[in-house]
């Protein structure tokens, strides 16, 4: 065995290429800021929400104004 | 202490352990990737209960451990899905043993020894590639494997008896 650990002790360190810290350092980078596909998924999001929300509330100011009309005839048909 | 500076002074030691791990320079310089991105990450969590370099060589030793995992896993799906009917079993990742630190005329040697350690658990692996390549001596082996002296020689003892099976097969 002690043959073979001597191999092994003769492996040699390599040294890393000058470029290897550019890519890591990109890497990085990239995790630090936020991606253009993010935000505008974030800024699709909030339009659909807001363009929703829209929406409902104009619906909700036609059906309102609409009750109110049905009311007043009820109430004259219903004194006759 | 900068990301930079963590960077400079680890760089080698995280890329020839990594190499040690999966023999192929592709391979061990993705697990380097991966290893500074997580020191970037995580340098706010350290706890400095350990030092800094032995908090370094733990991240790259799981780091180069699941690499490993995932490429065995890959290649199973795929043999599995070729030969399903068969009692094959699926090759060993790595390989090819493709170690630059080696010298041409030990190659072969180093090759079937490599060979042997890959098919080693995962703890006795460790200690073999600390204590007999990297040259680290038992009290800083079992500081890094976070394990007594008492257990690391347990380890290696048990270590040695399989490699030497392996070896002479």
């Amino acid at each position: 065995m002690e043959q073979v650990f001597s191999q092994l002790s003769k492996i040699k360190q390599i040294e890393p290429s000058e470029s290897f810290y550019l890519k890591i350092d990109q890497r990085v980078r990239g995790l630090e800021t936020v991606s253009y596909l993010w935000v505008s998924v974030a800024a699709g999001i909030l339009m659909a929400i807001f363009s929703i929300e829209f929406f409902i509330t104009l619906e909700k100011n036609q059906n309102a104004s609409l009750t109110q009309v049905i009311i007043k005839t009820n109430n004259l048909l219903y004194n006759e | 202490m900068t990301f930079e500076v963590i960077y400079q002074t680890h760089h080698k030691m995280v890329l020839n352990l990594a190499l040690h791990y999966v023999q192929q320079l592709e391979d061990a310089e993705e697990i380097t990737q991966d290893v500074f991105i997580k020191v970037h990450s995580q340098l706010k969590l350290f706890r400095k209960e350990s030092s800094l370099k032995t908090w370094i060589y733990r991240i790259t030793i799981n780091q180069a451990l699941d690499f490993i995992k995932s490429r065995q896993a890959k290649k199973n799906s795929i043999f599995q899905r070729l030969f399903s009917l068969s009692d094959l079993q699926p090759p060993l990742y790595p390989v090819n043993f493709n170690h630059p630190g080696v010298d041409m005329e030990q190659k072969e040697a180093c090759a079937k020894i490599f060979s042997a350690i890959n098919k080693l658990p995962d703890q006795q692996k460790t200690a073999i590639i600390l204590l007999k390549i990297e040259q680290k001596t038992q009290q800083e082996t079992a500081e890094i494997m976070g394990i007594s002296v008492k257990a690391l020689e347990s380890i290696f003892y048990r270590a040695k008896i399989k490699l030497s099976q392996l070896l002479n097969r």
